[in-house]
């Protein structure tokens, strides 16, 4: 039996629906990439992004490819706009005086925290466990839970403590913790 | 003086938003008039097609597109629009998907021609 000619890869075909595209209609979608976009490269950033995607994901029909195309096109170009918008707001410029001015001055004020004070934080929150540990159970128990945001009311019912003793448990967990924190503290 | 029924009586009530995809997976291959509104100003556009099929988009397939006829249709963010489900006293229902922005889209079955 004659081998059956094998039909093409489903990218193949992407990719042989895409580079008639670009040839029939690429300007057009340039156009449209530029139309959604604050400048030049961004558009070309756009119409790149969406072929990749139109290779990875399209799966309809040919007829639909250029609307689709377009749409994501446009999409991923609305998409880097508002990511350099975000980056930009977090720009400022910073006043100097005008002896001092030997250029434009601009700083990055990112308000998230950096990697050198994710470590930091990531320690202290060690330590605190560690510390908490220290702790007597009912207290270490209590401390957790309002932390944790359930309501003296709810940690009564969930133990069957009655008021008075979370009160108590959590206002001495508290010093201890305190204590055990500025012993810490001298330590170190 | 005669009394007249409530039979043109509408109701439309806010829905979550697989609703109206829901809505949307029902009435595939069926004829839908897509209009878009900006109430209040001179505004606005329509399609009519077959409801051909709902996709996501990339880059974050967070948006659909409800494709009407050949390619073109509607598409839309869930996150930006409200969307609601309309009734009539006939049980024919509609679509309507307000944005904080103005424009307005009701998507509605076109009822078959009278033989």
């Amino acid at each position: 039996m004659a081998d059956q000619p094998k039909s093409p890869s489903a990218a193949v075909s992407r990719a042989r629906l895409l580079e008639g595209l670009l040839a029939c209609e690429g300007e057009a979608l340039r156009r449209t990439a530029r139309a959604n976009s604050a400048n030049a490269a961004d558009a070309e950033d756009a119409l790149q992004d969406g072929c990749v995607a139109f290779l990875r994901f399209f799966e309809g029909d040919e007829e639909r490819a250029i609307s689709w195309l377009r749409l994501v096109v446009k999409r991923f170009a609305w998409a880097i706009g508002n990511n350099a918008r975000r980056r930009g707001s977090h720009l400022h410029v910073v006043t100097v005086e005008p002896g001092e001015l030997t250029g434009l001055e601009i700083v990055l004020a990112d308000s998230r925290p950096g990697t050198a004070e994710l470590a930091e934080r990531a320690e202290a929150l060690e330590r605190r466990i560690a510390l908490l540990d220290q702790l007597k159970p009912d207290e270490r128990t209590t401390l957790i839970l309002i932390g944790l945001g359930v309501s003296y009311a709810e940690i009564g019912e969930l133990r069957g403590w009655s008021r008075t003793k979370i009160n108590r448990c959590a206002a001495e967990g508290r010093v201890r913790l305190r204590e055990l924190e500025e012993r810490e503290g001298e330590k170190t | 003086m005669t009394l007249r029924t409530l039979g043109a009586m509408e109701v439309l009530r806010p829905i979550e938003f697989t609703e109206a995809l829901a809505w949307f997976q029902a009435h595939i291959d069926e004829e839908v008039r897509v209009v878009v509104n900006h109430h209040g100003h001179f505004f606005g556009c329509g399609l009519q097609g077959t409801l051909s099929c709902v996709e996501t988009l990339p880059p974050d397939n967070s948006a659909i597109q409800v494709v009407v006829g050949v390619g073109e249709g509607l598409f839309l963010d869930p996150e930006d629009v409200t969307a609601l489900l309309g009734g009539r006293a006939s049980g024919q229902s509609w679509l309507e998907f307000r944005t904080a922005f103005g424009p307005v889209v009701t998507v509605e079955v076109v009822p078959c021609a009278e033989p």
